[in-house]
């Protein structure tokens, strides 16, 4: 197998699977989230939609992963949904109103959304056979 | 064929009508929806993931047979957003405002799980 479609296939499951690791205990504290990060969360919409999109976009990247060259278009989308995220934050941290570990989360989306950007000009020469 | 690929046009189009305007009202939710949200990444989080979702349903669209395992992943993420928001509206924790645009949400549901199925036919 060649060393671009190596490279996806790693960066893709290893995204997908930090991000299950991190966002799906966050459904079970929401409590302990208010507590250790006061003021409590006053638009739990925002909170459960952010975490079953969030989700959804982990699960998106494991099948990116399965196979990189099929799904090359599909990381567009994991690029903006990367670099939005982290764009966010950043201006948000500029603001004054995030807090520092979260900003470290809006970096490491900042760093897989360039990661998913090389990888999607080093599958540029591959061509998918149905 | 055809109408997988209009399903899912139709779709993007609706939710980066929905989605993008998120970026500049969070002021607007506050006053129409108090109390203002306190945590904003969790509000432009829920923006970013959707803005990308929204991008990924014009991608289905241009090739449906290619990217057809991703129908029933989209019509799994539209499941969840309908399923957390009847949890949050049954426990009196959400208001019925932000409620309206999960309807669109139901629809697209069940016309991704058409689409699949006319994919499948067409490839039959």
């Amino acid at each position: 197998m060649r060393a671009n479609i190596v490279y996806s296939r790693f960066l893709f499951l290893i995204a997908g699977v930090l991000g299950l690791l991190f966002l799906t205990p966050m459904y079970f504290r929401e409590e302990r989230l208010n507590a250790d990060n006061p003021p409590p969360i006053t638009h739990p919409e925002f909170f459960y939609g952010f975490l079953g999109v969030a989700l959804a976009c982990q699960v998106l990247f494991l099948v990116i992963a399965i196979d990189p060259v099929r799904y090359r278009l599909v990381i567009v989308p994991a690029i903006l949904e990367k670099l939005t995220y982290s764009l966010a934050v950043l201006i948000l941290w500029s603001q004054g109103r995030v807090s520092g570990p979260l900003v470290f989360t809006g970096f490491v989306d900042l760093t897989f959304g360039v990661l998913f950007i090389v990888s999607f000009i080093a599958l540029a020469r591959e061509r998918w056979v149905r | 064929m055809r109408f997988a690929q209009r399903v899912f046009f139709a779709a993007g189009v609706y939710g980066l009508i929905v989605v993008l305007p998120l970026f500049a009202a969070e002021g607007l939710v506050a006053r129409i929806a108090p109390p203002p949200p306190t945590h904003p990444e969790y509000y432009y989080g829920l923006a970013s993931g959707a803005l990308g979702w929204q991008v990924l349903y014009f991608v289905v669209a241009y090739d449906p047979v290619r990217f057809r395992p991703l129908i029933l992943l989209s019509a799994l993420a539209k499941t969840g957003m309908v399923a957390t928001t009847l949890l949050l509206l049954a426990a009196g924790r959400m208001s019925l405002l932000f409620a309206v645009p999960v309807g669109g949400d139901l629809v697209f549901a069940l016309l991704f799980v058409a689409a699949h199925r006319a994919v499948r036919d067409a490839r039959a």
